[in-house]
């Protein structure tokens, strides 16, 4: 069958009515969980999930994927309006949407990041429909080696993600992997750092982490300086979230570079959406030719994550759907979908069931065009949302966060967490070191640690095995290069400012 | 969703001696001791569905994963014993404590309530691995150690492995995954070489020709899976174990409870749902009483206990 | 206010430094080490230990041949919204959600450093109203409202 067949039942299958009511319904559950900190996108498929023993496996799994891929739409909204991410992947949208609303851009930003959703997601979806046999075959061939380079490279842009200096960047980057130790290590099943704790056997909750470190920080040194008038009303008109043509010039590469490197990462099972928008991010930084705009107010530094994040969203669906390989425990229900009803998942998914394939990626695509049209209106009513004076919206915004943090597994203990995060991120931000490459450091490090850890139980001790791997060579070489890079750009920039007051 | 701890207060406070003639008194919660979406999951919630038509109560499927499946047992361990929270887990739950330190006794702070079904013990090889049947593999294996993929430290494809290794007289090195699926596309890549594990983890692959069955574990083969050669046939000794699924309860549950639980549980696996979810994944419903499921649990703790001292496997 | 050193970054570095030691140290009591192939549960925070110290003592050796800016610490602030939070945590198990929300809106309300008792009570009614409505009724969590078991 050739592709325009495909397409065409694909189209059929996901407009019929029936399908389109759960597409909607999905999408819908999907923006407001999005919005709503602490609740994740996991937690609300399982809610949903016994709904779909009653649903055709089509319309179940259009539904749970639009609550997937809806979340990750919403999830900015709270980055840029409150500082305070929506789910772990649009963290690092918090660097520049938050200083953009501020400067009563958050119009436009918001705009700006549906925008990028959607172009980033249809791109996405492009791959996923064209490319998804090739890259399935390939990607199994990716072992623990090949990650934990590409992981290592993430950590070491990441360090380099701020500003600020490079060592305190990378300082974050290994307090985040040590903090992420802390639980059952996966390798020996030892507990690490618990001390007999067992709300900790499964580690320190990360969305405890991100809500602590960004939004309770946030507040702390935001109360009483915030002022009505800061924001100019007319920030909150149609008008203003209306890009400037600057805006748009600046946004273009960085929305495609940003899918591409989405598509890249949501292929590989394991790594997911917050690998791909922190990247993205990183790259857009070094790419710039103003690099001092970013963390103020750059909107290359929404638009390219944003895209990457979505576009990570679609194509995660590639080794779930022809491999049967889920790469997260939100795609292993999607999988659990599929068997309740009977279908395996596999290489032979897309021959035996073509309606369910086609109709699913048809499905992600009108997804997406209605959570186009369900976004953009509701950026008029969120903006107004920063009219409101801050002394009423704080006490909000942490209730908000308390309840967040507690439904995540009914654990007051998840309340103190965020509460010693809040401490750490206040501390740290009194003694400027940078909240994000921590928070990427905390996601990455098990992964790196174990794969680390793997590889060199594959090497069977022999060192030169990491280089022998054409792959992980390169990508090692690449991250000596950032190293060497960032380290180089760091001593220029000190020569050119003698007054030794950069970092602040 | 997770069970709240203030309903589980509120059952402390509220139960007392709970008794098998007005159980349940309230909705019954479902411990899955994983993330959803495998296959326990999946057995877990078909059961659910039919348990709520039986006893006329909401049942509810609480996931809560991690450590091996013992985050959710020790859960599990806390909850008070009327019944109303219940596990549903994998061999893991014998094998996990011979390497973790828990919080709770294994052997009396759960109940042992239901064996729902057995399969055997596959043994599946990736791309890395010549041989296709069991007996040309360990000529292979005698050749050149091969790495053998596990779906976690302490997991029952962990143990399973480390038995074979030992009885077979084995050299190899155990590599631990995040779960089956992982372990199964390691052995794609051929970054893995062996994984052993139950049916219902591996046998999708095998259909898809991702990966090829060698074997069972056992003295003899498996009924439902007659063209695989058993490890007894073989000439190894001392492996007598199936991989299960079973129900439990905490700790200290009245007997008639349990007989009560048991009987309404069997009731459930008759439905199709259930009959169709067993026999997609080659597992054979569980027919033994709570008492011998107790005792078949408690042995293979001991038998896993004594291999980790042997063999050195340590949480450290 | 501009320094002679930089205090702010002297002592976010002794900080890192001491606690990469803490780490490291506790590990290297606790856990096995291993060697390369074979590594241990400590090995990893070990390493990972050192390396916090290392950085800290770079962060604070740089310190002191840089010109630095006194960092303004808040006071009641922190304890104001830390406050919050901890009554949350510390109500939300024994009295139910309803309490739990009005009390931490007050206390993080008394960071605004005026107090309008009525103004309060207000707002606080209102997000309890808020997180019945969207938590309890839109999403369905099961977070008893009201209950009593200090």
């Amino acid at each position: 069958m050739d592709i325009f067949a495909n397409l065409a039942l694909g189209l059929g299958t996901a407009l019929s009515p029936y399908n389109l009511l759960y597409c909607f319904l999905g999408v819908f559950l999907g923006t407001i969980i999005g919005v709503i900190p602490g609740i994740g996108v996991l937690a609300a498929i399982s809610m949903l999930f016994p709904i779909t023993f009653h649903l055709e496996p089509t319309a179940a799994l259009i539904m749970l994927a639009g609550i997937w891929y809806g979340t990750t739409y919403g999830g900015s909204t709270a980055s840029i309006l409150l500082n305070i991410p929506g789910s772990p992947s649009s963290a690092v949208t918090c660097l520049d949407g938050y200083p953009m609303a501020r400067q009563g851009r958050g119009g436009v930003a918001l705009l700006m990041t549906t925008l990028a959703s959607f172009g980033g997601a249809s791109i996405g979806i492009v791959v996923l429909t064209s490319f998804s046999p090739v890259i399935a075959k390939y990607a199994i061939y990716i072992s623990s080696a090949e990650y934990f380079a590409l992981m290592l490279l993430g950590l070491v842009a990441a360090a380099t993600i701020t500003n600020g200096s490079a060592i305190k960047g990378l300082a974050m980057v290994v307090l985040g992997l040590l903090l992420a130790t802390v639980g059952m290590d996966s390798q020996s099943g030892a507990q690490r750092f618990t001390f007999g704790n067992l709300e900790l056997m499964d580690g320190l909750s990360i969305v405890a982490l991100a809500m602590g470190l960004f939004g309770v920080s946030e507040i702390v040194a935001s109360v009483r300086r915030i002022h009505p008038g800061d924001v100019d009303p007319k920030s909150a008109t149609w008008a203003a979230m209306k890009p400037t043509r600057d805006d748009v010039r600046r946004s273009w590469v960085p929305l495609f570079r940003g899918a591409g490197i989405g598509s890249f990462f949501g292929a590989m099972p394991g790594t997911g959406p917050s690998l791909a928008a922190f990247m993205s991010y990183a790259v857009e930084h070094r790419m710039s030719r103003t690099p001092e705009r970013f963390g103020k107010g750059a909107i290359e530094g929404v638009v390219g994550p944003e895209s990457a994040n979505n576009a990570a969203d679609q194509t995660a669906f590639i080794p779930t759907l022809s491999l049967g390989i889920p790469g997260s425990p939100t795609m292993a229900l999607m999988l659990g979908a599929l068997m309740i009803h009977g279908i395996n998942p596999g290489p032979n998914l897309i021959s035996e069931q073509p309606g369910l394939f086609w109709g699913l990626v048809m499905s992600f695509w009108i997804g997406n065009l209605l959570l186009l049209i369900l976004n953009v209106p509701l950026i008029g009513l969120w903006v107004r949302l920063l009219m409101v004076p801050y002394r009423m919206m704080y006490p909000a915004i942490l209730m908000f966060i308390c309840i967040g943090a507690y439904s995540v597994r009914y654990s007051p203990f998840d309340v103190f967490t965020v509460l010693g995060f809040g401490m750490l991120g206040y501390a740290m931000r009194v003694f400027s070191l940078p909240p994000a490459p921590l928070l990427l450091g905390f996601v990455l490090g098990p992964l790196v640690e174990t794969h680390f850890r793997r590889a060199m139980i594959m090497a069977r001790g022999d060192a030169m095995y990491f280089l022998e791997r054409p792959f992980t060579a390169t990508v090692l070489a690449l991250t000596v290069a950032v190293v060497v890079w960032s380290i180089w750009a760091g001593l220029r920039r000190r020569a050119r400012d003698k007054s030794g007051l950069l970092d602040q | 969703m997770r069970l709240p701890a203030t309903t589980a207060m509120a059952l402390i406070l509220s139960a007392g001696i709970a008794h098998a003639s007005d159980f349940p008194s309230g909705n019954v919660t479902i411990i899955v001791p994983y993330s959803p979406g495998g296959s326990t999951d999946l057995v877990s919630r078909q059961l659910a569905v039919d348990l709520a038509e039986i006893w006329g109560v909401s049942v509810i499927v609480e996931n809560r994963p991690g450590a091996g499946s013992m985050v959710g047992t020790t859960a599990l361990s806390q909850a008070d014993p009327d019944g109303r929270t219940l596990l549903v887990n994998t061999a893991a739950a014998s094998t996990a404590p011979a390497i973790q330190s828990l919080p709770f006794d294994a052997e009396t702070d759960v109940t042992p309530i239901k064996l729902l079904g057995q399969s055997a013990y596959v043994m599946v090889a990736g791309s890395g691995v010549e041989s296709d049947t069991m007996s040309e593999f360990l000529e292979e294996a005698a050749a050149s150690p091969k790495f053998f993929a596990t779906a976690g430290v302490g997991s029952s494809s962990h143990f399973a492995a480390e038995l074979f290794l030992q009885q077979a007289g084995v050299e190899g090195d155990i590599i631990h995954f995040s779960g089956g699926g992982d372990a199964n596309t390691n052995l794609m890549g051929g970054h893995a070489d062996i994984y052993v594990s139950n049916t219902a983890s591996v046998i999708p692959y095998v259909r898809n020709e991702q990966v090829k069955a060698l074997g069972v574990l056992g003295p003899q083969r498996d009924a439902l899976l007659p063209d695989l050669e058993a490890s007894g046939e073989l000439g190894i000794e001392g492996i007598n174990i199936n991989a299960w699924l079973g129900m439990f309860g905490p700790g200290g549950m009245d007997p008639d409870l349990v007989a009560r639980i048991d009987a309404d549980v069997s009731t459930a696996m008759q439905s199709d749902g259930f009959q169709a979810l067993l026999e997609n994944n080659f597992i054979v419903g569980g027919e033994s009483s709570p008492e011998e499921f107790a005792a078949q649990y408690l042995e293979e703790m001991q038998l896993w206990r004594d291999l980790a001292e042997q063999r050195g496997i340590e949480a450290n | 206010m501009v320094t002679k050193r930089d205090y702010r970054d002297m002592v976010a570095g002794v900080l890192l430094l001491l606690l990469g030691l803490a780490a490291a140290w506790y590990a290297s009591e606790n856990y096995r080490i291993g060697t390369v192939t074979r590594m241990g549960a400590g090995m990893v925070p070990l390493a990972l230990g050192i390396m916090l110290a290392g950085l800290g003592l770079v962060v604070m050796v740089s310190g002191w041949f840089r010109k630095g800016i006194m960092p303004e610490v808040r006071v009641l602030t922190p304890i104001c919204i830390f406050g919050s939070i901890a009554v949350f945590g510390l109500m939300i198990q024994p009295f139910g959600l309803l309490p739990a929300v009005l009390a931490s809106t007050t206390v993080a309300s008394l960071a605004e450093k005026e107090f309008r008792p009525l103004r309060i009570l207000l707002s606080g009614l209102v997000l309890c109203a808020a997180a019945w409505g969207i938590f309890v009724f839109g999403i369905g969590l099961s977070i008893p409202l009201l209950s009593w078991k200090p």
